[in-house]
């Protein structure tokens, strides 16, 4: 398992994921893999970043609309 | 001896007249004070924008049923004071000149059933309706009009995503108009949030075959459990937590999202809006009063480069300038310039000019606090969840393809399989890809669809299980696309097997 820094400063662990346990076919087709998993390890701060949108506060919530 | 009252049918009576300079010449002022402005600034915006769709003739219906007023007419106005009718007039806009004797003349040409010219001539002029409610302050009810042309004179694109096909029987003769229903608030029965959730269920309710609520089933949904305020009707406005209740009364599930940057919700919103979702806005005025519009299209202008020098992909949403919005206070299809407001605290946050039609004139501008989109129930996987692949996708196509110079875009939407697999049948796959997609997988009813593109079209769809959570193991097929370049099929084959998905070329 490796464990890199991301461009946000955190520590960010390439888990292996299903996918990961099986062997590529050829060097090639390795050398996508590695090049998928880099990328996905360098956009995860704004991943991260998008996923925060999904948490919601109570005040959020009760937010009231009531414009006329 | 007593008068019979309300014993005889109602008559129907068309009266065709030429569009006014001000539309509002057609309305009576109430009797009385009223207590906002008359006419109403949605009558002055339906005239300005009636104008620049060069409306020249209304055929009014002057006797009509419409099911969202005779239903607030049954839980609120048939209990006032005031004897409000319970039907009203409906106004059919044209852009060609028509007068009563030529739409006699239409009726007389179409007699035997033969001639369809009549209908063709007024489906060709056709602009939309406006219902008008026997309501003094608060007259326009169902309304739905086309939208502006795609084009903007500056070349901008405007997609109006969350649009779909009205059936209109004006008399014999059958009219459609494409368009998304909007009405003004009467603040009895319906105050904004009500009104744009009831747009929102316009767009999204008839994809699944659901009934589309009226505004009386939203604000008595949204009320059955929380009240936002003492009462429930008249109505003082919903909270978020009550349009999440409405949505789901009505046989879908509301996806929130908090608005935490500019980027992020333009590409929210391009992600549901061309998906043919019409989320709902929550913002709030610059005097700090909440607000709820609802998002019916976006315009796109050019695709910004990639801010990040370490990043090889543009996103696609940041060409997006306007979301365009129905505001009840307002009227359809007004221009919303999204823009960074900086708050205290060097805070950025997402910002709405919100102007009248093509014009600069401005109406306010406004903060967005959330967004709400109602969705089908099985519709699982978010935006958020296609664009956490689909941003690794595009980067790796953007290492993978230095031909393209940091051109290769990313957009994400949803699609029905059914629709996807027929769009496919113009993809120039061969003959075994184009069979295996068609008949030789399932496909969930709706797929999340990550095209990876250029400027000049697509280079390869990632198809995604939408009843799935997460993006990664949802992966059906990677679609080659034609422009993908000679040779890189097998990139996409290595990308497609890490997916654990078919590969369809």
């Amino acid at each position: 398992m490796t464990e890199r820094q991301n461009a946000a400063g955190e520590k960010a662990q390439a888990v292996p994921n299903e996918s990961d346990k099986r062997h590529a076919q050829s060097p090639e087709e390795a050398k996508i893999w590695e090049i998928l998993e880099q990328a996905r390890q360098k956009v995860k701060p704004i991943v991260k970043k998008e996923k925060e949108a999904e948490i919601l506060t109570g005040e959020l919530l009760n937010l009231r609309l009531k414009a006329h | 001896m007593l008068s019979p009252r309300g014993h005889d049918y109602p008559s129907q009576e068309i009266q065709v007249v030429p569009f006014p300079t001000d539309l509002s010449q057609i309305f009576q002022t109430p009797r009385g004070l009223v207590e906002s402005d008359w006419p109403p600034t949605q009558v002055t915006y339906l005239s300005a924008y009636l104008t620049q769709l060069a409306c020249k003739s209304i055929v009014v219906e002057n006797h009509y049923v419409d099911r969202d007023y005779i239903s607030d007419v049954a839980l609120f106005y048939s209990r006032s004071l005031r004897a409000y009718p319970n039907f009203c007039q409906r106004l059919h806009f044209f852009r060609e000149t028509i007068d009563q004797a030529r739409w006699q003349e239409l009726v007389a040409e179409s007699n035997g059933g033969l001639n369809k010219t009549g209908e063709e001539f007024l489906q060709r002029a056709y602009l939309g309706f406006s219902v008008i409610r026997p309501l003094p302050g608060s007259p326009i009810g169902r309304t739905v009009l086309v939208t502006a042309e795609k084009m903007t004179q500056s070349g901008d694109t405007r997609e109006f995503g969350a649009v779909r096909e009205y059936l209109v029987h004006l008399g014999g003769f059958e009219l459609n108009v494409e368009g998304l229903a909007f009405q003004q608030q009467d603040q009895g029965v319906s105050a904004c949030a009500t009104t744009a959730l009831w747009t929102a269920m316009h767009a999204v309710a008839r994809k699944e075959a659901l009934a589309i609520p009226t505004p009386a089933d939203i604000t008595q949904a949204a009320s059955r459990y929380v009240l936002a305020s003492g009462r429930s009707l008249p109505s003082e406005g919903l909270n978020i937590q009550q349009i999440c209740e409405a949505t789901r009364a009505a046989g879908l599930e509301p996806l929130v999202m908090r608005s935490l940057s500019l980027e992020q919700d333009r590409a929210q919103l391009l992600g549901y809006i061309s998906s043919g979702f019409a989320p709902v806005l929550a913002i709030q005025t610059m005097q700090g009063i909440g607000h709820a519009v609802c998002a019916v299209g976006v315009k796109l202008g050019k695709i910004q480069p990639q801010s990040d020098p370490n990043l090889h992909f543009r996103d696609n949403a940041s060409a997006v300038s306007v979301v365009y919005i129905h505001d009840d206070r307002l009227g359809p299809y007004a221009s919303a310039d999204l823009y960074g407001y900086t708050q205290a605290h060097d805070k950025i946050r997402t910002a709405l000019r919100i102007r009248w039609p093509r014009t600069e004139n401005e109406m306010e501008h406004a903060i967005l606090d959330a967004i709400i989109v109602p969705v089908p129930a099985k519709l699982r996987l978010t935006v958020t969840r296609m664009r956490e692949l689909g941003l690794a996708l595009a980067e790796t196509a953007g290492q993978l393809f230095v031909q393209f110079g940091r051109n290769v875009g990313l957009n994400t939407r949803y699609l029905k399989g059914t629709e996807y697999r027929k769009l496919s049948l113009g993809f120039g796959l061969s003959n075994d890809g184009l069979y295996e997609l068609l008949f030789g997988m399932a496909l969930s009813r709706y797929i999340g669809v990550i095209e990876i593109g250029i400027p000049e079209g697509p280079l390869f769809d990632v198809l995604l299980d939408t009843t799935e959570t997460r993006a990664n193991p949802a992966a059906l097929a990677c679609v080659r696309r034609r422009l993908l370049p000679a040779g890189a099929e097998r990139e996409l084959a290595a990308i497609s097997s890490k997916l654990g998905a078919k590969l369809i070329g």
